[in-house]
C-alpha cells in the first residue's frame, strides 16, 4: 500500500498535467501551419518530406505517448469503496487520469492527422 | 404514397447530365463522386449495423449483457475502429486534392469574374491570346490551367462535372488545373454571392476532341467576315462599341466577336435567338437585373432585332 502511494505521488496527474496532450497538439498544429505557410512564402515550394517536420511531429507523438501511459498507469489506481457521499484524492486522480488518458487519445490522432497532409499534399497550391 | 411521389419527382426534377458534380466529365469530379458514394454507401452500412446493435441490446435476454463487454464495445466500436477507418479515409483521400501536375506546355485560360459575366482569354503556349467570354471551351484529354481573378467582387469559378469549385479574388490569380475526359456540352456557374444576378451568372462549358479544339482556336482567330448593313451601322451609332469589342480585343463589356457562335445569351441564361438578343439590349435589367449594360428602352424593337440578327451572323 505505502509503496503504491509512492508511486503516484512521483508521477501524480493534476489539471497541468492534464493539458499536456492538448498542448502539444496545438503546438504542433501551429508549428506545422506556419512551417508551411513559412516555406512556400520564402521559397515557393514545399521541402518535400523535410527531416525537420518527421522529428517534430515524432516528438509531439511521443510526448502524448508517454503522459497518455503515465495516465493510464495511474487511472488504475483502486478506487474508494462505496457510498460515494463526498469527492476524496484517488477519486479526483482516477478522474484525472480517465480524461487525461482520453484526452491524450484524441490529441494521438490528432496530431497524425494534422500530419498526413504535409505527407501526401506537399504543394503550395 | 402520394406524397412520397411528389417529393421524389421534385427531387429527380433536380438530376441533369449538363450541371451536376454526379455528371461528371473530368478526372477530379469524377474521383470526388467515387469518394462521395464510398462515404454515403459506408455511411448507410454503419447507421444500420449501430441500428442492428440497438436492436440486439434492446431485445437480449436480461443478465447476457454486462458491463465489461459493453465498455469493450465502446472502447472497439467508439474508439479504436473509427480512428482507423477514417485515417484509412485521409490516407485515401488526400493523393486526390494534390493538384494535377501542369507543365508550361499547358493552355492556359485566363477567366475573370465581372458582375456578371466572364471574360475569357485563351493562351495557348507559342500563339496569341483569343479573347472570348461567357463561353469556356477545353480540349478532352489535355491538361488545362486557368487561371482565375475578378475585378470588382469576389466570385467563384465552378463546373460541377470537371471539378471544384475556385474563388476568383481581385487582385489575386487562383489556378485551377482541370483535365477533361468526355466530349459534351457542359455548364459552370459563379458559386460565390456577388450581387442581384448571382444565380444568373453562368456560362457554358464545350469540352471538344482536341482535334476539333485546334482547329476551332485557329479558325477563331481569323476575324469574322461581317455585312456592313443596318445591324453595323446601328451598332455604332448606338455606342454599342464602345464597350463591346468586334475584333477580339480589350474591352469593358462582353466581347462579342464570335457572337454568333455562343450557345446562350446573356452568361448562360438566355436561348440564343435574334428575339432573346434583340429584348436583352432593350431591357438587360429585365433578365439580369444589376448588370452594368445600360437599358436601351428608347430604341425601336426593329433596331434592335436588326443589331441581334447582324451580331448573330457572325461567327457561324
Amino acid at each position: 500500500m505505502s509503496e503504491r502511494r509512492k508511486w503516484h505521488e512521483r508521477l501524480k496527474v493534476t489539471l497541468w498535467t492534464l493539458i499536456v496532450p492538448p498542448t502539444v497538439w496545438a503546438g504542433h498544429f501551429l508549428f506545422a501551419y506556419l512551417w508551411a505557410a513559412i516555406s512556400c512564402a520564402k521559397n515557393g515550394a514545399f521541402a518535400k518530406f523535410p527531416v525537420l517536420f518527421t522529428l517534430g511531429t515524432l516528438l509531439a507523438l511521443g510526448v502524448i505517448a508517454l503522459s497518455g501511459w503515465v495516465a493510464w498507469k495511474q487511472q488504475r489506481t483502486i478506487g474508494d469503496p462505496p457510498p460515494h457521499d463526498e469527492g476524496t484524492e484517488v477519486d479526483r486522480l482516477r478522474f484525472l487520469a480517465k480524461s487525461t488518458l482520453l484526452l491524450a487519445g484524441l490529441s494521438f490522432m490528432a496530431v497524425l492527422f494534422t500530419a498526413l497532409p504535409v505527407v501526401f499534399i506537399g504543394d503550395c497550391r | 404514397m402520394r406524397k412520397s411521389t411528389v417529393v421524389c419527382a421534385l427531387l429527380l426534377a433536380g438530376c441533369n447530365r449538363h450541371q451536376s458534380a454526379l455528371a461528371p466529365f473530368g478526372l477530379e469530379a469524377r474521383s470526388t463522386l467515387t469518394m462521395t458514394m464510398v462515404l454515403v454507401i459506408g455511411a448507410l452500412v454503419i447507421a444500420l449495423g449501430v441500428a442492428a446493435v440497438y436492436v440486439l441490446a434492446v431485445r437480449a435476454p436480461e443478465g447476457r449483457l454486462d458491463h465489461a463487454g459493453g465498455m469493450r464495445m465502446v472502447l472497439w466500436l467508439g474508439a479504436i475502429v473509427p480512428s482507423v477507418v477514417l485515417t484509412a479515409l485521409l490516407v485515401w483521400a488526400l493523393p486526390a486534392m494534390r493538384p494535377l501536375p501542369e507543365t508550361a506546355q499547358n493552355l492556359r485560360i485566363h477567366v475573370e469574374g465581372e458582375q456578371f459575366w466572364w471574360r475569357v482569354r485563351y493562351q495557348p503556349q507559342g500563339q496569341p491570346p483569343l479573347i472570348s467570354a461567357n463561353e469556356v471551351r477545353i480540349p478532352v484529354g489535355r491538361t488545362v490551367v486557368f487561371e482565375l481573378t475578378a475585378t470588382d467582387v469576389i466570385h467563384s469559378f465552378w463546373i460541377p462535372g470537371l471539378a471544384g469549385k475556385m474563388d476568383m479574388i481581385p487582385g489575386r490569380t487562383n489556378r485551377l488545373v482541370v483535365k477533361a475526359d468526355k466530349a459534351g456540352t457542359y455548364r459552370g456557374v459563379c458559386a460565390e454571392f456577388c450581387g442581384l444576378s448571382h444565380a444568373l451568372m453562368a456560362f457554358d462549358v464545350i469540352a471538344m476532341e482536341p482535334a476539333s479544339f485546334d482547329a476551332w482556336l485557329a479558325v477563331s482567330r481569323e476575324p469574322p467576315i461581317r455585312t456592313q448593313g443596318r445591324g453595323a451601322a446601328l451598332f455604332a451609332a448606338s455606342g454599342c462599341n464602345a464597350c463591346h469589342s468586334l475584333i477580339g480585343g480589350e474591352s469593358i463589356g462582353p466581347d462579342l466577336t464570335r457572337f454568333g457562335e455562343r450557345i446562350t445569351v446573356g452568361a448562360g441564361i438566355l436561348a440564343p435567338t435574334v428575339e432573346n438578343t434583340a429584348a436583352f439590349i432593350r431591357d438587360p435589367h429585365r433578365s439580369k437585373p444589376g448588370a452594368r449594360m445600360p437599358s436601351y428602352s428608347a430604341m425601336p424593337e426593329a433596331d434592335a432585332l436588326a443589331i441581334a440578327r447582324w451580331l448573330k451572323e457572325a461567327g457561324r
